[in-house]
């Protein structure tokens, strides 16, 4: 990919999602790559091959349900939200991430 | 995570790969509307939303691996290769898993027997606390002494390091109160031996401190088997009274089942209640060692090296304080030994040897099995490289070669398993007599553990020498037409090669020598003619015959009786059962006109009661003097015959008939009349001295042998003899009655037992290692039909092709047997005390074994030579 958009951080994809499907209700895949990138100023690129493997490693950990719906196009898509245990998930996530990059960031201007 | 989810996954598993195709569809799709909004024509678009997902294939596999199902899927996936695999190669499959099967059934059942009977811990309390004492002579060719009441009671007494000490031995006596008169073997014991072992009464109690004691009432404890088999396991045993040896006896207990150790006792009675142990005379005799076996607790904190110091010093006392009972040249000293070692005795040495035996056939069979696997793996170095090309993960190809291997070997680990059921059974029953505990012995669950462990590790073993080809190689070995990496996979195989041979010396032999060793036993002579004699073991109730007229009565009517069965030609009675006799219970005596020489132990010989006939009918043959007469009872002067041991030891120029010896110390003489040729009392040790009495002057045998020399078959005669003894005394029980050629043959047992399992192993070896030869050889000349074309092409004969394929299978071969051969030399001197005249360095032995293996090892090699030499030069070279 020609691209001046960063590759995302290990881990980072599964916060993203949560968050995406925390802002919004149900949420088929393609439209969840979408928000992430539009939400980033496309400065993020979801990786197609990646997006899939972490929906369904999410919907197995419980964080995320899915639900058989029709979508835009008039299609039958699979749409995912967030569960009780997801929430938590992210709560705790966000804060360690805030955490996290506040860190790097005092760092980096010591630096 | 959960678990539930994942199963439904497994179940819906092709419904959830439709959802799955149908989501991945759906967002292809909205990708490309999106391209095409962008203003991308249609096709360009639908190909730049499959190229942001990279290799579609992967991003499936990887939404499988988040179901969890992956794992599962691929090994199910791997296994069905691998079975498919192994049916388009049935022969491969079939040498690999028989080979394993052998080699694993045979670690199998010999781990059983050595589970059972050495690994088990003893059901005794704290059982590495037990050591078993022994007063040894070794100088006076007397290795076990026994102890005396005397003994004991200074042991007792001057110890620093037991807790504790218990005296055993073992006799048969007449049960009476049941039905008919039985005779059991009885174990003579100190009241605290139950204690000090640590056993508790099933029913009732074991014996309380005191009832050893002079005057004390006489009780019994019953063993268990006994119990169950003459009391049905009835409890309401314990209290009834039966009558031994004159003296009503009560019954206090029943104990657990316990390994028949000394020995296989029924009943178990005080040492007060024994009517020899008990007697003044042998209370009194320091040198009258009735108790045989001396068990000792040890103190907390006291090591056993101490312990083992303390018994010693006392036995340096006891020298010092009694000269004349402990002589300083005859060597005597105390020696300790842990229980279970004297407990396993001289059947741990031969376990261990078929341990090591059985484990190194294992290590061969593996060898060939990563043999063959490395072959199978060079024909499908190709199919390898081209899977790894088409993109299978290194590690996906690995496990697939992994599960393969690791199915050869639970298949060949489960029917190995079978084979070592089987294998358990049929050792058990030719074993029961040779090995203590043989009764526990099973395939259990530890047994079965080491089984599943041993074949994975065999898996693992093999399935691990896989190298891949990658980079530059996988390039070559794509090329057609390319020999690969095979030239590396060969060197390999011929290292096997060397070590299986290098394995099999030894244990060839092993085999060869214990067969040696059998042969040689077979060959003893043992001084009697065992040919058609029937011998009858009697002991007689010791209440009924209380006096030597009675005794001596019922032994010559017996032998009347004996004598009217038709086909009888001579009866005897003695003391001793022919080559199944007790040696070891020397009475010392002097001989008229020597004097002792102070400090040399004093001569000293086995007694031998034992009727007229007795030298004509064993075919032990007269070599001086006469034979005892009728004339020789208690009116007439005291004679005895010596055998050609004693002879010659005190008179090794003169004729020792006529001169005089005293048991006495003088008061009365007893005059020499004949020598007697050697016979050995057990067949695997030498003739001891003996002084044989004649039966008439004896006190009448309590428990002889009777011995009939038989014109025909004395086996037939059987039923005839136990009618005889009935009719000379319809109260007698008659135990066994047995051929003396029986008698030879149960002697034999043990080492033939071992002879022909080392055989086995050895064949089973040799067969093993042949496959591992020619299979590399085979290989060798199809991998090198090109090169062996063009040499024929340039006029290389088939004798010089044949010779140089020879040469190359043959290097390994002798590279092995040298190896194997100093390999041999160390490991052959273990079985030194397995061994019965044979050397362990045998060089008939070792020449036998390398001849052997080296024609094997020809022949072998011979096969695949003889193809390499009708390989046609112009299609060798058009294969190319």
């Amino acid at each position: 990919m020609p691209d001046s958009r960063s590759e995302l951080l290990q881990g980072t994809l599964d916060l993203l999602i949560l968050r995406t499907l925390d802002a919004n209700d149900a949420m088929h895949g393609w439209g969840i790559a979408q928000r992430i990138q539009v939400l980033s100023r496309e400065a993020l690129a979801v990786n197609q091959g990646s997006l899939y493997p972490a929906l369904h490693r999410l919907e197995a950990q419980g964080l995320i349900e899915a639900e058989w719906g029709v979508s835009e196009n008039n299609r039958q898509a699979k749409f995912y939200r967030l569960t009780r245990a997801g929430r938590k998930q992210l709560a705790e996530e966000t804060a360690y991430w805030q955490r996290f990059s506040a860190a790097v960031g005092l760092v980096l201007k010591a630096g | 995570m959960n678990l539930l989810p994942r199963l439904r996954k497994l179940v819906t598993r092709s419904a959830a790969e439709r959802d799955l195709q149908r989501e991945l569809e759906h967002h292809l799709e909205l990708e490309t509307a999106a391209g095409v909004r962008r203003g991308l024509p249609p096709d360009e678009a639908r190909a730049a939303a499959l190229r942001s997902f990279g290799v579609m294939a992967q991003v499936q596999e990887d939404v499988r691996d988040a179901w969890g199902v992956r794992h599962w899927d691929n090994f199910r996936q791997d296994a069905a290769y691998a079975l498919r695999g192994l049916r388009h190669n049935p022969g491969f499959a079939a040498v690999v898993i028989l080979t394993l099967a052998l080699g694993i059934g045979a670690n199998t059942a010999i781990f059983s027997v050595v589970h059972g009977v050495l690994l088990r811990p003893l059901p005794y309390r704290e059982p590495d606390r037990l050591v078993t004492l022994n007063q040894t002579a070794p100088k006076a060719g007397r290795p076990v002494l026994g102890f005396s009441v005397q003994d004991f009671t200074d042991f007792r007494e001057r110890n620093r390091a037991f807790a504790a000490l218990a005296e055993y031995h073992s006799m048969w006596f007449i049960l009476l109160g049941r039905a008919e008169p039985e005779r059991v073997q009885t174990g003579v014991v100190s009241d605290n031996y139950f204690d000090l072992l640590g056993v508790k009464a099933l029913h009732g109690r074991t014996f309380l401190p005191g009832e050893d004691r002079p005057g004390a009432p006489a009780v019994l404890v019953l063993g268990h088997e006994y119990w169950m088999r003459s009391f049905g396991g009835n409890p309401d045993v314990v209290g009834k009274v039966f009558e031994m040896n004159n003296r009503p006896h009560t019954v206090v207990g029943v104990l657990p089942p316990l390994p028949a150790f000394p020995n296989a006792d029924q009943v178990f009675m005080p040492a007060s209640a024994c009517p020899f142990r008990g007697a003044p005379n042998v209370i009194n005799n320091r040198q009258g060692r009735i108790i045989s076996n001396v068990i000792g607790r040890l103190q907390d904190n006291v090591p056993a090296l101490q312990a083992a110091e303390d018994a010693r010093r006392i036995g340096v006392e006891l020298c010092g304080a009694f000269p004349a009972d402990y002589p300083v040249d005859s060597g005597y000293t105390v020696e300790t030994r842990s229980l279970s070692s004297s407990f396993t005795g001289s059947s741990r040495r031969p376990l261990l040897v078929l341990l090591a035996t059985s484990g190194f056939v294992l290590l061969i069979a593996c060898a060939n099995v990563a043999n063959l696997a490395l072959a199978r793996l060079a024909r499908r170095e190709r199919e390898l490289a081209v899977r790894t090309a088409m993109g299978a993960g290194r590690g996906r190809i690995l496990r697939q070669l992994l599960t393969e291997s690791l199915l050869l070997s639970v298949l060949g680990g489960g029917i190995g398993l079978a084979l070592a059921a089987g294998g358990v059974q049929l050792l058990v029953t030719h074993a029961a007599a040779v090995l203590p505990r043989a009764n526990e012995i099973g395939v259990n669950l530890p047994v079965l553990a080491f089984a599943l462990t041993v074949s994975v590790a065999t898996g693992l073993l093999f399935g691990s020498r896989v190298q891949l080809p990658a980079g530059e190689r996988l390039a070559v070995t794509l090329k057609d037409g390319s020999r690969g990496t095979a030239a590396g996979s060969l060197k390999l195989r011929s290292l096997l090669v060397v070590a299986q041979v290098a394995i099999s010396v030894p244990l060839l032999v092993g085999a060869g020598l214990s067969a040696r060793s059998l042969l040689n036993l077979q060959r003893v002579d043992p001084g009697l003619d065992t040919a058609r004699v029937l011998t009858a073991n009697i002991s007689l109730n010791w209440s009924k015959y209380n006096d030597f007229t009675k005794r001596f009565g019922f032994w010559e009517r017996v032998m009347q009786e004996s004598l009217r069965i038709p086909g009888v030609q001579s009866a005897a009675v003695s003391g001793v059962q022919p080559l199944n006799g007790l040696v070891n219970f020397a009475t010392p005596f002097r001989l008229e006109g020597r004097d002792l020489t102070p400090n040399t132990p004093a001569p000293a010989a086995t007694l031998i009661v034992s009727s007229e006939d007795y030298f004509a009918t064993v075919g032990q043959p007269l070599l001086r003097g006469r034979a005892f007469l009728s004339s020789d009872d208690n009116h007439a002067p005291a004679v005895v015959i010596i055998n050609q041991s004693l002879a010659s030891r005190h008179w090794p120029v003169e004729d020792p008939v006529g001169r005089r010896l005293t048991f006495d110390n003088g008061t009365t003489w007893t005059t020499i009349i004949g020598v007697v040729a050697n016979a050995r009392q057990q067949l695997d040790s030498a003739p001891v001295d003996e002084i044989h009495i004649p039966l008439r002057r004896s006190a009448g045998l309590i428990s002889a042998t009777v011995v009939l020399r038989c014109a025909g078959d004395p086996a037939v005669l059987t039923r005839d003899l136990r009618e005889a003894i009935r009719r000379a005394d319809p109260q007698q029980p008659v135990t066994s009655i047995v051929t003396l050629r029986q008698t030879r043959d149960a002697a034999l047992a043990p080492r033939r037992l071992i002879a022909t399992l080392l055989g086995l192993f050895s064949v089973l070896a040799l067969v093993i290692t042949a496959a591992g030869i020619g299979g590399v050889l085979a290989f060798l000349v199809s991998q090198r039909t090109q090169e062996i074309g063009i040499r024929m092409a340039l006029g290389a004969s088939r004798g010089e092709v044949l010779l140089m394929v020879m040469r190359q299978g043959l290097r390994a071969v002798v590279a092995g047997l040298t190896l194997g051969i100093i390999a041999a030399l160390l490991l052959t001197q273990l079985m030194a005390s397995v061994l019965f005249e044979v050397p362990p360095t045998d060089p008939l032995t070792f020449t036998g074994v390398v001849s052997t293996i080296l024609l094997v090892a020809l022949a072998a090699c011979l096969l695949p030579a003889r193809r390499a030499t009708s390989i046609n030069p112009i299609i060798a070279l058009r294969a190319s």
